[in-house]
This record gives structure tokens, C-alpha cells and sequence, in this order.
């Protein structure tokens, strides 16, 4: 194999798991936008995302799209929940109280999926496998369902934030809810619909995961990582976050196609020293918006 | 006062995390319980075991059914009644953790089963723990079943479990690869930095060159890997144009491998470690693994074992536990779980209740080890028969490969001996052990 395809390759798979690290970022962006916390149930979130499509598609025997349908309700119905039951209760009160709360809910959602699932350890989405060669890359459906789900779940975040009523709304809310109150936006449905939608865009996410990583208990793995992405690249700038994303998926893939010989394992670790070192320097990630507080 | 009922709502979210956190990980059986004093007046002796499995880590993939077997052997023994020689009962009081195959954690449990249960028996899972833990358990006497079926472990005293160590069966797999293809090539796939991966790779590369199996490449393919990882192990094992494979991982991981080589159209058949292949492999790898995979196994799959007594035992367990087939995802795992517990039973079932009582997991360990020369464990046609003896824990040495078939079919081949080579000996070599 020669270095070209070889390049090309690792290329386009860093391409397509940055695409999905992006949109987990997501996640995790727009919990913190609307209450300026780090949402810590989503990696669990995910894993009950990727099992209620598995379920759907496994057990029930209901097409692929309809049970991606029924993940991304799920994640939408959880979102929602944890902004009704946790951030709502707490807002006004410090981050951390939020954060705690919101890991709670990550072992609560772990026990839910695990029963739910009936303690079913993994399985497959069921993607078809058929293969196409481009020139010198090897592309399979998988990659083109994975790559497709989480670049849209971007695009449609950047356009509901961009182009939309709402996302106007939803942002107006996230800068100033005080201003946002008085110009009569209802501030705590917005804050609620934000919540909903970050789950909805994590259970996407989630199922691109899935189709790359196949469905199990440890996808929450990969939802760590992708907080790790969201920091690097400050977490209330959703360009910010893509950019997080992208360049996590291809310092991890060629990290390890340079180092795995050498220090295997050490390529894909190498997204969080990258994250140590950002934030030495930039506390507040290299696109996040520095806040200034008066003591 | 809001501030206190605020912190009274994470108090709350807090305290239903941990409790459900708790439901999944304890099971409540009876509370610890003493045995009889008065040995003459003995009804029933409570044993104290303790359950240490993977149900949310990176190995829970195989871990889960593996739990469920265990669970539903103690549930299934307890309910049918298991007596010493002298007629005495037997009752298991045991506790589950999940420690997520970290080994510290699995240390704290260890810990926790030992001082605050006092238990005899621990039933456990991975490698890099029960390695760490097994001089533990021999200083504490507890008899210690593991999943793990590694090298290291044949020696310490009071580590059992009922199959030939990982390198045993890979070198059978060498043997099967030999007797295919003269002058094989070999890469190894496995996760560097795992020890159940790592485990077997000494005695392949001792024994391998001894058959004629020149071993090409060694590429480290991660445990929690995703396609992209997968195809870039790949890709670089191919540069090395073997005709075959070893995967050393677990299921997920070497399904994801064998995936990424149909579609790099890489040539060569993928021969895959004990706990890297069952019957869900057909359909994780899809069918691009047809015909090109093969997975070790010293037991005899469930599915190809529906004529023997075992079977009817196994069934009859997963009943107890209040399973259907559909609640478990592999059948074989489910087995590796309830032949642990079944083990544990018959050298129960070869004491007598004074003996057990005074000697508690000593007594366990050299039940087990009466078999040396005696007669050995069975298992109903499940696994082959099975002799400890002390200094050297190894119950038997064949395996069976596991083809996956062209037609996508799973069909047993061998069982295949390893005779003539030490490859216990030769992973201890290399680590020094």
C-alpha cells in the first residue's frame, strides 16, 4: 500500500470521527450555552441513545430509520427531563451544583440502560456492508451513514442557530436571559426546548457512533473524548466546537498511525495532552469567549 | 432556606444515583451469615462467595452474559441444593460487583468481600486484577475462579478455572494454523497495552517458529477500537501479506478487524483468542468474515451441544435465574459463567461439612486439587474433564477452533492437543514469572 492511499485513507476515516466527535461536542455546547454547565450525563446519554435504536431495530424489528427516529425522541425526552428535574431547580445556584447533579444523572441513565437493554452487552446497527472504491479510497456504507448523520446533525444545529426564529431566540437567551425576559422571549422554554435538542443531537451523534463503533456499553468512552474536544476549542463556540471536533479525530487517527508502532496507544491519548496544553494556555479554549468577572 | 432545598435535590439526585448504582450491583442474598457453631447440630452451611464482574467497562461486551451465568449458576445450585459427602446443605450467600475492569477498583471490592463478608470462594473476571489480586488470595486462602485463563495464573495456588491458560490455546491455534498451511505467515493483532491481550503472545512466539508459522508483524489494535482503528491495524498488518490473523482481543474489537480486512480486501483467515469470538461473531462481523475467521474455544459451544447432560444442567440454570434465551446475548458466555460456579459446586460436593467448615477456602483448593490423581471434574460434555494438581493448575490441554463457515454456519473442528510443548512454561519464561 502506498503512501498516498494510505494517507488518503486515514484522511477520510480522521475526516468522518472528527465529523461525529463534532457533533457529540455538540452536545455538550448547547447544555452549556443555555445554563452554563457541563452537561456530565451525556456520555451515558449516548450509550442509552445507541441501545434504544438497537432495541427498536433488534428486538422489535422495526426499520432503521424508525428506530434512529425513536433514539433521537428518546435523547430529546431525556434532555428535557434533566433540564425540568436538575438545571431549572438549580438555576441561580453555582455551576458545580448543576454538574453534580447532571453526574447523577450519568449513573442513573447508566442503571435505566442497562435494564432497559435487559443487561444485553453489544451489538450491531445492522448497516449493510457493501464497499466502493474511489481512486485510492475505500469508502464502506458505514462511513457514508456515519458521516452523513453527524454532518448533518451539525448542519442543522448551525442552521437552527443561524437562520431560525428560535435559534435567534435560543441565543438571545444563552447570552442574556435577564435582557431576554424583558423583551419577552420565555426564557425557560427556550432553556428547556436547548436542553431537548442538545439530547436529540447527542442520540444523533450517538448512533453515528454506533455505526462505527458498533452498540455497547463502552460508546460513553467516546462522549469523554468528545468533551475533551468541546474544552480545546472553548465550549460556547459552536464553530469553535466543529473545528474541536475535526482536529481531534485526525490528531487521534494520525497519532496512532505515527506512533502505535513505537508507543502503541499513545497516538490516541494524544487529543487529551493536546487539551492539557490549550487550556494551560487558554483556560477558556482556543475559540471560547473569555469571561471577564469583577471581584 | 432555598439554598437548603437545593441542596437537598442534589442530596436526592445523588442518593437515587447511588442507589441504583446498588441495585445493579448488589444482589440481595442473605446477610452474611456465621455457620453453625456446634459442628455436631450442622443444618446447613452458609459459603460467603464473592461475584466480581465487568458490566460497564471496556471488556463488559463479554462480561455481561459471563455475569448472568454466574448468577444464574448460584441462583440454580441454591434452589436444586448442593450437600457435602456427609449430606450436610449448602447454601452460596454471595455479593456482585461490577468494578468495570479496572483493577483498582476490583482491588477495593476484594477488600470489601474479604473483610467485611468474609468469603470463601471469589468468582472473578479479567486479567491484569486476578493476577494482581491472586497472591492476595493465597495469603488470605480464598479459592479464586477467574475468567481470565491466563499463564501467570496456572501456578498461584489458589487461582482455578476450568479450561487450558490462554497460551495452551493458542498454541493449539498454532498447531490448527500448521496443520492447514505449511510455512504460515502470522501477524498478531492485539491491544499492547491489555493484559488478556498481551497474556498468550510469549508462547505464540515461542511456539509458532517451532511449527514452521513465521510470524511477520505484531500490530497493536485497540481494545475499545472504532472502524477507523480498526482498518489502520489493518492496513498495516496487510503490509506484511500474512495468511493468517491472530486477534487477540475481545469480541467487539476483532469483529471490528475482521470487518475493516473484507473491506480493504485483505487475504488471509483471522484465528481469534477465546474470548474474541461466539455466536453473535457472524453478525457483528458481517458477512465479509464468512469463511475467513475461526475463534479457540475449550469448551463446546452451547448450540452444538444440545445432546449432552450439560446442556440440559445449563438450560435448567438459565430457567432458575428467570432467563429466556432471548435475554441472553451469548449462550457460550453464559456457559464460561455457570462452569466457574458448577467447579466450585463439585469440589464442595467432595467435602465433608467439617472439613469445609474448618478449612473454608483452603478446603476448596484442595478438593479441587484431589483430583490430581483422582477423579477428575466433569462437566456433562461441556468442557472435557478436569484435574488440578497442586503447584500447577492446568485441567486439561485441548481446545476446539470454531470455524465460521462459508454458508455462515459455526462448525467445530478438532479438539486439538497441545503435547510436546510447555507453553505454560514458556509465557512464565518470558515474564519473568
Amino acid at each position: 500500500m502506498d503512501a498516498l492511499s494510505l494517507a488518503v485513507n486515514t484522511g477520510f476515516q480522521a475526516l468522518v470521527l472528527g465529523m461525529i466527535y463534532a457533533a457529540l461536542a455538540l452536545g455538550y455546547n448547547m447544555v452549556y450555552r443555555a445554563s452554563k454547565a457541563i452537561n456530565l450525563a451525556e456520555p451515558e446519554l449516548v450509550v442509552f441513545a445507541a441501545y434504544i435504536a438497537f432495541i427498536a431495530f433488534s428486538w422489535y424489528g422495526l426499520p432503521v430509520p424508525v428506530s434512529f427516529l425513536a433514539s433521537l425522541a428518546a435523547g430529546f425526552l431525556i434532555g428535557v427531563v434533566l433540564e425540568r428535574l436538575l438545571a431549572r431547580p438549580l438555576r441561580g445556584r453555582p455551576v458545580v451544583a448543576l454538574m453534580a447533579a447532571t453526574l447523577g444523572a450519568y449513573y442513573v441513565l447508566r442503571g435505566v440502560s442497562m435494564v432497559a437493554s435487559r443487561g444485553f452487552e453489544m451489538g450491531s446497527l445492522g448497516i449493510p456492508e457493501v464497499y466502493q472504491a474511489v481512486g485510492p479510497l475505500r469508502v464502506s456504507l458505514s462511513d457514508v451513514v456515519a458521516a452523513g448523520l453527524s454532518s448533518a446533525t451539525i448542519l442543522a444545529v448551525i442552521m437552527l442557530h443561524r437562520f431560525t426564529r428560535l435559534g435567534v431566540a435560543m441565543r438571545a437567551v444563552s447570552e442574556d436571559p435577564f435582557g431576554a425576559t424583558a423583551y419577552g422571549l420565555p426564557v425557560r422554554r427556550l432553556t428547556m426546548l436547548s436542553w431537548g435538542i442538545a439530547g436529540a443531537v447527542s442520540a444523533a451523534a450517538a448512533l453515528a457512533l454506533a455505526v462505527k463503533a458498533q452498540v455497547g456499553p463502552t460508546l460513553d468512552f467516546y462522549a469523554l473524548k468528545a468533551l475533551a474536544a468541546s474544552l480545546l476549542a472553548g465550549l460556547d463556540s459552536i464553530a469553535g466546537v466543529v473545528v474541536g471536533g475535526l482536529a481531534l479525530g485526525f490528531i487521534e487517527q494520525f497519532g496512532s498511525l505515527l506512533l502505535d508502532p513505537y508507543m502503541p496507544g499513545l497516538g490516541s491519548q494524544l487529543a487529551f495532552i493536546a487539551m492539557l496544553i490549550v487550556l494551560l494556555v487558554k483556560p477558556y479554549g482556543i475559540f471560547g469567549t473569555e469571561r471577564i468577572e469583577r471581584v | 432556606m432555598a439554598q437548603a432545598k437545593y441542596l437537598g435535590l442534589i442530596v436526592a439526585v445523588i442518593l437515587v444515583a447511588a442507589a441504583a448504582a446498588l441495585l445493579l450491583t448488589h444482589h440481595p442474598a442473605q446477610p452474611a451469615q456465621t455457620t453453625t457453631t456446634s459442628m455436631q447440630h450442622v443444618k446447613t452451611i452458609h459459603v460467603p462467595v464473592g461475584v466480581l464482574v465487568d458490566l460497564s467497562g471496556p471488556t463488559s461486551g463479554v462480561g455481561r452474559d459471563y455475569a448472568k451465568g454466574v448468577e444464574a449458576g448460584l441462583k440454580y445450585f441454591n434452589e436444586k441444593g448442593v450437600y457435602t459427602r456427609d449430606g450436610v446443605r449448602v447454601v452460596f450467600d454471595y455479593w456482585v460487583r461490577d468494578y468495570a475492569y479496572n483493577p483498582t477498583r476490583a482491588e477495593t471490592f476484594y477488600k470489601e468481600f474479604r473483610d467485611k463478608y468474609g468469603v470463601w470462594a471469589i468468582i472473578g473476571w479479567g486479567t491484569a486484577d486476578t493476577e494482581q489480586l491472586a497472591d492476595s488470595a493465597a495469603r488470605d486462602h480464598i479459592a479464586y475462579f477467574s475468567a481470565s485463563y491466563s499463564a501467570k495464573l496456572v501456578v498461584k495456588p489458589y487461582n482455578f478455572f476450568p479450561a487450558p491458560d490462554y497460551s495452551t490455546q493458542a498454541c493449539a491455534a498454532m498447531k490448527w494454523i500448521a496443520s492447514r498451511t505449511r510455512n504460515a505467515r502470522l501477524v498478531l493483532l492485539y491491544d499492547h497495552n491489555v493484559a488478556y491481550s498481551r497474556s498468550p503472545i510469549p508462547a505464540i512466539k515461542a511456539y509458532a517458529p517451532r511449527l514452521g508459522i513465521k510470524i511477520v508483524g505484531d500490530v497493536h489494535l485497540p481494545l475499545r477500537a472504532t472502524e477507523a482503528d480498526a482498518e489502520k491495524a489493518m492496513r498495516e498488518a496487510m503490509t506484511k501479506n500474512p495468511d493468517y490473523y491472530w486477534c487477540g482481543n475481545t469480541i467487539r474489537s476483532c469483529a471490528l478487524a475482521v470487518k475493516a480486512a473484507a473491506k480493504l480486501g485483505a487475504k488471509g483467515m483471522f484465528v481469534i483468542n477465546v474470548w474474541g469470538f461466539d455466536e453473535r461473531f457472524p453478525k457483528l462481523a458481517g458477512r465479509g468474515a464468512y469463511g475467513r475467521a475461526a475463534g479457540v474455544s475449550p469448551f463446546r459451544y452451547p448450540e452444538m451441544a444440545e445432546d449432552t447432560p450439560g446442556y440440559k444442567v445449563l438450560t435448567a440454570a438459565m430457567k432458575a435465574a428467570g432467563y429466556t434465551r432471548k435475554d441472553i446475548g451469548s449462550m457460550l458466555r453464559f456457559e464460561q459463567g455457570f462452569l466457574n460456579v458448577w467447579l466450585l459446586v463439585q469440589a464442595i460436593e467432595r467435602l465433608n461439612s467439617t472439613t469445609l467448615l474448618k478449612g473454608k477456602g483452603e478446603a476448596i483448593k484442595e478438593a479441587l486439587e484431589s483430583s490430581c490423581h483422582g477423579k477428575p471434574f466433569t462437566f456433562g460434555g461441556l468442557a472435557p474433564p478436569a484435574r488440578y494438581c497442586p503447584g500447577r493448575h492446568l485441567p486439561y490441554t485441548s481446545v476446539w477452533i470454531i470455524l465460521l463457515g462459508k454458508d455462515g454456519k459455526l462448525h467445530a473442528e478438532g479438539p486439538i492437543n497441545v503435547t510436546g510443548f510447555d507453553c505454560v512454561k514458556a509465557t512464565l519464561q518470558s515474564s519473568g514469572g
